[in-house]
Formats: C-alpha cells, structure tokens, sequence
C-alpha cells in the first residue's frame, strides 16, 4: 500500500513539473514573440529615419475641433482658380520595408501610439499574415493585414485593416483605447504611407460591433469597400455615425474615402472593435520605388 | 475519511482542469453552398445578371451569367432569383448541377433549369417554370409554378384560399397543403406523372393515395437522409409574405468569413497549467506525506 502511494506521488510531481514546465516555455514562447515583433519593427523604423521619416501626423490640439463645426465664422476667400503647383516627389521613407517583403502595402501610424506597423496585403491568402511575422516567420502577433477585398490601386473607397487585439499592446492591442473620446482628442490622425504617398485620415466614427451570421440582414462594416452609388456609400456611412460612441463632428459625403482599422472585442461573441477614418489631405507623393 | 474525501476532490480538480483546458473543445462544420442571387436586366444587357449573397440591390455590381456558370456555381449552390421591370427573354439556364436550393421571390418570373434542385422555393406572386428533378419543393399562396419533371416532396403554403396554379410534369411524392397557422388541409401521396394540377387552387388531380407507397418512403428517408434542413411537416411554415431567404438556410449557422484577431489562449493555457501543476504537486506532496 506504502509502495503504491509513493508510486502514485512520484506520478503526480512528474506530471506537475511537465505542467510547470509547459507553462514556462508558453511564456519564453510569448515573450520571444513579443521581443521579435518589436525587433523587427525597430529595425524598420530605423531604416525608416535614416531614410529621413517624414513628420507623423499631428493630432489637432484637444482643445482645437477638426470638424467642419469650427470652420471660422467669416468665411476665407473663395479659392482662386490657379492650380497649385505639383508638389515634387520625395523618396519614401519606407522604401528598405517595400523592398524587404512585397506583401507588404502600407505603414500604417497613429502618432504617439504604439501603431506603427507595416500592413500587409495577401490577396491570395487573406490570412497568411495573420500569425506570421514580417519576414514570414511564425509568430502569435502576427501582422496588421489589410482586407483582400480592399485596394490601394485601385483604390477603394474604403480600406480594412485587421490586427491582433494583444494583450502586450502589439498590433492594435492599443486600438481600444479609443472608446475613452479624451483618447480620440489626442490622437484623431492617422497616416497610411503606401508605395505612392502618404495619405492622411481623420477618425470619424468608434464603435463596438460584431461579425454576423451570413444569414443576418444587419449592417456589416466589413462587407463595404467599394461605394458606386451615392446609396451605397450613404448606408455605410449613416450606419457608422450611428454606431459610433461620441460625435467626432466630422462629417462625410459620396466621393470621400474611408481607412477602417478592426481588431477583436469581447463584449460579445466575434466582437469587433472598429476605428473608421476618412481620408483628408494627402501628404507627399514618392517616387517609384526601385532597388 | 476526512484526508480521503480532500484528496478526491484534489484529484478531480486536477481531472477537471485538465478536461477543460482550452482548445479541448473541437467543432466540425458541414462544407456549406455559396448563394448567388439574380435578376434579369433588359435593354442593352438583356440578359440575366447575378451577384454574391442573398441580395441583388440597385447599384450593385453585377456580373454575366455565364461567368457564374462557367466559373463561380457549383454543386450545393443557392439562387436567389429577384424581379425585374423587364420580363425575362431568357431562360435561367443554370447547367447539370445539383443546387442546394433555388428561390424564385415575389413578383419574380423565371425559367429555370438545373441538374436537380434539392430545395426550390416559389414565393407568393411568383411565377416558374423548373426544369430538373426537385426533391423539396415549397410553394408559397399565389405562386404559379409548372414543374417538368419529378417532385418527391411538395408543399403548398396558404393563409386563406388558394389562387395557386401548379402542376407538374413529373411524378409527385407527396403533396401537402398548410396554412400559414400550421393546419394541414390535407396530403396527397403518390401522384402519377403530368396528372398533378392545381388551377386558382383548385385540385384538379384525379389519381393519388390516401397512405405512402413504401417506395416513396424509402426514397423520402434517403432524401431526408441528404438533406440538411427541412422544415418538419407539422412546423408552421414561413411567412409567405415576409419569406427570410430560404434560400441560405444551409448557411443560418455560418458566421461571415472575417479574419479572427483575438488572442490566441495563451492565458487561460497559462493559468490552466500553472493551476494544475500546483495542484498535482500538492496531492503529489500529500500521498508522499501518508505512505511515509
């Protein structure tokens, strides 16, 4: 009886130092992870400065509105009819990053955050992205991936980036930050570089929503990228201005694009938590990138 | 006794934690058919159109049939077909497959051909012409509808007095008749070919049976057998004024595709394993304490 219990007890702590030791590895696992993304994205970044970094996006100050609400009482000047002159184009600061991995579409920013990631685009596989670091490697944060369905040439009317809600604050772990509006006050720009230029946004709408059943007849953010119609691009953009947690003031008419960053939530089943920016000055337009 | 019960229960916590650890829980899914809906356009198209989904709305981009055919339908797909200002010149001709369901919605007018239709549904005001084996077919008040060949099960759903006119070229299993309300108005089994009519409602059938041949039960139950959802006989049936696409059913379960951005379980993992590796130890430590 004596012989069996100690058998048994040696059993038990064999298998509690396998459990113990699983638990370590998932954590060397996550943290190598963690350690990896943000190598890699260090390294782009870097290249990217000595590239000379265009200024990020400023946010408008807090106190300042970028709605339409606080345009001046006495209306400017109409604009004269000369054109403006084209601006000349510079060297994109990421070009080392497109020539690194094609897949790669765009850098996505939002000054001051953590969100500064390359996005990348897989229109054969959508998701091959989604747990594969930048050089392809296997990795649990994976990649911002834009949506297959949107397109930066041509461009669509509005562009879906999806991202790991981390809990580390990798991808867009930070994204959610902008239910609190004092959040959004501060960081209401984000700047989208692609290949051709730096493209601006302003936040228009947050909101929490879902991924549907095929079968439901609801308002699905993720099924709109292309409006033709003055309809198509109304529906979308009543149904996210009456979503969205507080009024950012901004308004938006047929012809305007959208950037819509989407990451998980967990308010209900498939939650979605969804940042929709609409597309305002353009920035600086780069020159074709060339090894 | 006291040690004795704590130890089991330490055992069974353990046996639990390990049970429910996440990623336990497998789920497999039935391979589901695509749904196209088409409407037909006259003028300089004149011809049938279609787009992806249960919904053809004004404005949205739509494609020729041929590339649905040629290209995009396959066994196990679903139509939808949508009225149109212009009346069809042409046929539907959806080729040799076999679709999971064919829906022809209100005010809608088409030809329809495929291989066989496992579901084929004719809404109120509707008007068909099926060519292709139906094994369900669901009719919906004053739906006009001529079907060329067999039907092993059909179904007419009506809320007053039925102004239906249907008939078939083919046998007919088995057909039903049921008010909205669910109240069954009677079934008739076993009817021969190019004898099943209904004109404005009225049965004009003169051969059926009262009772189920063995064969058409035989056939049903391997029907069934395929099938993947069918509304029982004794269901009240849809709405034939509001019908909810009946032609996704297949789909009512299946989420859109949208790429899952959660964090994987690495927490729950952790806290699983660490909390059973205590636990193992503590009884570990505890057995070794007693055979001591």
């Amino acid at each position: 009886m004596k012989k069996s219990r100690k058998i048994l007890a040696a059993v038990f702590a064999v298998a509690a130092v396998i459990c113990l030791t699983a638990a370590v590895v998932l954590i060397i696992w996550q943290v190598s992870d963690n350690i990896r993304t943000s190598k890699s994205t260090e390294g782009l970044q870097a290249s990217a400065d000595a590239a000379g970094t265009p200024e990020p996006p400023i946010s408008p100050d807090p106190s300042e509105s970028s709605s339409e609400a606080n345009v001046p009482e006495t209306s400017p000047e109409p604009p004269v009819s000369t054109p403006e002159p084209t601006p000349e184009p510079v060297e994109n600061p990421y070009r080392d990053s497109f020539l690194a991995n094609s897949d790669m579409a765009a850098w996505l920013q939002i000054a001051d955050t953590k969100i500064d990631y390359p996005v990348m685009w897989t229109p054969e596989d959508e998701e091959y992205y989604l747990r594969r670091g930048f050089d392809g490697s296997a990795n649990r944060n994976g990649c911002l991936i834009l949506d297959t369905d949107s397109s930066l040439d041509p461009l669509t009317t509005n562009l879906i980036i999806h991202g790991h809600n981390m809990k580390s604050g990798a991808m867009f772990g930070t994204l959610m930050n902008y239910e609190d509006e004092d959040y959004w006050q501060e960081h209401k720009t984000i700047a989208l570089y692609t290949k051709e230029c730096l493209r601006n946004y302003e936040v228009i709408a947050v909101f929490r929503t879902q991924v549907y059943k095929k079968t439901d007849q609801v308002f699905k953010f993720y099924k709109f990228f292309q409006a033709d119609t003055t309809e198509e691009f109304d529906d979308f953009y009543q149904n996210i201005m009456a979503l969205s947690l507080y009024d950012t003031g901004v308004t938006a008419e047929f012809g305007d694009r959208f950037l819509t960053l989407s990451t998980c939530a967990y308010h209900v089943e498939n939650g979605r938590f969804v940042v929709v920016a609409k597309e305002v000055e353009s920035g600086d337009t780069y020159l074709p990138i060339q090894n | 006794m006291h040690k004795k019960i704590k130890l089991f229960v330490s055992m069974l916590v353990a046996a639990a934690i390990l049970v429910f650890l996440p990623g336990s829980s497998l789920t497999a899914r039935a391979a589901e058919g695509n749904t196209y809906s088409l409407k037909y356009f006259g003028g300089d198209i004149n011809d049938w159109r279609y787009v992806s989904g249960s919904t053809f709305e004004d404005g949205m981009y739509h494609r020729e049939l041929y590339t649905l055919t040629a290209y995009d339908l396959k066994d196990g797909d679903n139509i939808v077909v949508y009225p149109s200002d212009a009346a069809p010149a042409k046929n539907l001709d959806l080729g040799s497959f076999k679709l999971g369901s064919v829906t022809v919605h209100q005010g809608a007018q088409a030809v329809v051909s495929a291989g066989s239709i496992k579901d084929c549904y004719i809404l109120n005001g509707a008007y068909a012409s099926v060519n292709g084996e139906v094994t369900n077919a669901y009719l919906y008040d004053n739906a006009t509808c001529t079907f060329h060949n067999n039907v092993l099960y059909m179904v007419l759903y009506i809320t007053d007095v039925p102004h239906s006119n249907i008939s078939c070229g083919g046998t007919v299993g088995e057909f039903r008749i049921y008010t909205t309300a669910g109240e069954s108005k009677g079934a008739f089994y076993d009817i021969p070919a190019n004898t099943m009519r209904l004109t404005d409602g009225t049965i004009q059938f003169p051969v059926w049976s009262p009772n189920p041949s063995e064969a058409y039960l035989q056939a049903k139950a391997e029907a069934d057998g395929t099938a993947s959802i069918q509304p029982p006989a004794n269901e009240t049936p849809a709405d034939s004024s509001a019908p909810s696409a009946p032609a996704t059913d297949n789909a009512s379960d299946e989420y859109d595709k949208v790429p899952k951005t959660g964090e994987d379980g690495t927490g729950l993992w952790l806290i699983a394993l660490t909390g059973a590796a205590a636990v193992l130890y503590t009884v570990s430590c505890r057995l070794y304490k007693k055979a001591k």
